[in-house]
């Protein structure tokens, strides 16, 4: 089971796309993840900022709204519950910016204990893939599913 | 003594099921949002990842050490 403090989320009748909103100093910013498949089994994991006026999305921006640890959970919890619905799923994640992929590999690394029980995690470094190590940076992840839970 | 086995048994199964229902969380669906399905900041994003993963290919799981 993948434990961290999350916020509520909806799927999509399909459970390829999880809506959540954060709150803080900022107020409620409505969230965004989707799963798209690029070949068989092998999803790229999306997400970003949604304005329900325009409908527009945002990857960039930056909320300041004092929640990261907290989207960082919701989103562990949400590859968890998605690789739980497609356990054959192989989900790759990389940021905008290498801030971003940065940002990812923090939190990874902080959950990298309840993490490595359940997924085979993958990094890429140099245009090569190679099973995460702490302490490296990566331009990408790639994650298999280890255990499934019935 | 096969009762007690079988008594045994049962509730060790209750145990379990108990146990891994509540490993797994429910996701709460919500009819009303949208599966933004063809929509350009994601079609962006997994041409972005598609086209990096036909370059780097994709790793194969090592099977493990015995």
């Amino acid at each position: 089971m993948f434990v961290a403090e999350k916020y509520e989320y909806t799927a999509d009748k399909t459970f390829k796309v999880y809506s959540f909103i954060s709150y803080g100093p900022k107020g409620a910013i409505h969230k965004i993840a989707k799963f798209n498949e690029l070949y068989a089994d092998i999803y790229n994991f999306g997400f970003g900022d949604h304005d329900l006026v325009s409908g527009a999305f945002s990857d960039t921006r930056i909320s300041n709204n004092e929640d990261m640890s907290i989207i960082m959970g919701t989103l562990g919890n949400i590859v968890y519950d998605f690789t739980n619905v497609f356990p054959n799923a192989k989900v790759m994640i990389r940021g905008t910016s290498i801030a971003r992929t940065r940002l990812y590999q923090m939190h990874i690394n902080r959950f990298l204990p309840q993490l490595e029980p359940l997924f085979l995690i993958y990094g890429l470094r140099n245009e090569r893939w190679e099973s995460l190590k702490q302490g490296r940076n990566y331009d990408a992840f790639l994650s298999y599913r280890r255990i499934i839970i019935q | 003594m096969l009762f007690l086995n079988l008594a045994f048994m049962a509730k060790k199964q209750k145990k379990q099921k108990r146990d891994t229902a509540d490993d797994r969380s429910l996701i709460t669906v919500d009819p009303a949002l949208s599966s933004f399905d063809g929509h350009p900041f994601f079609e962006k994003k997994a041409a972005d990842s598609k086209a990096l993963l036909e370059k780097v290919g994709i790793p194969k799981p090592q099977p493990p050490k015995s």
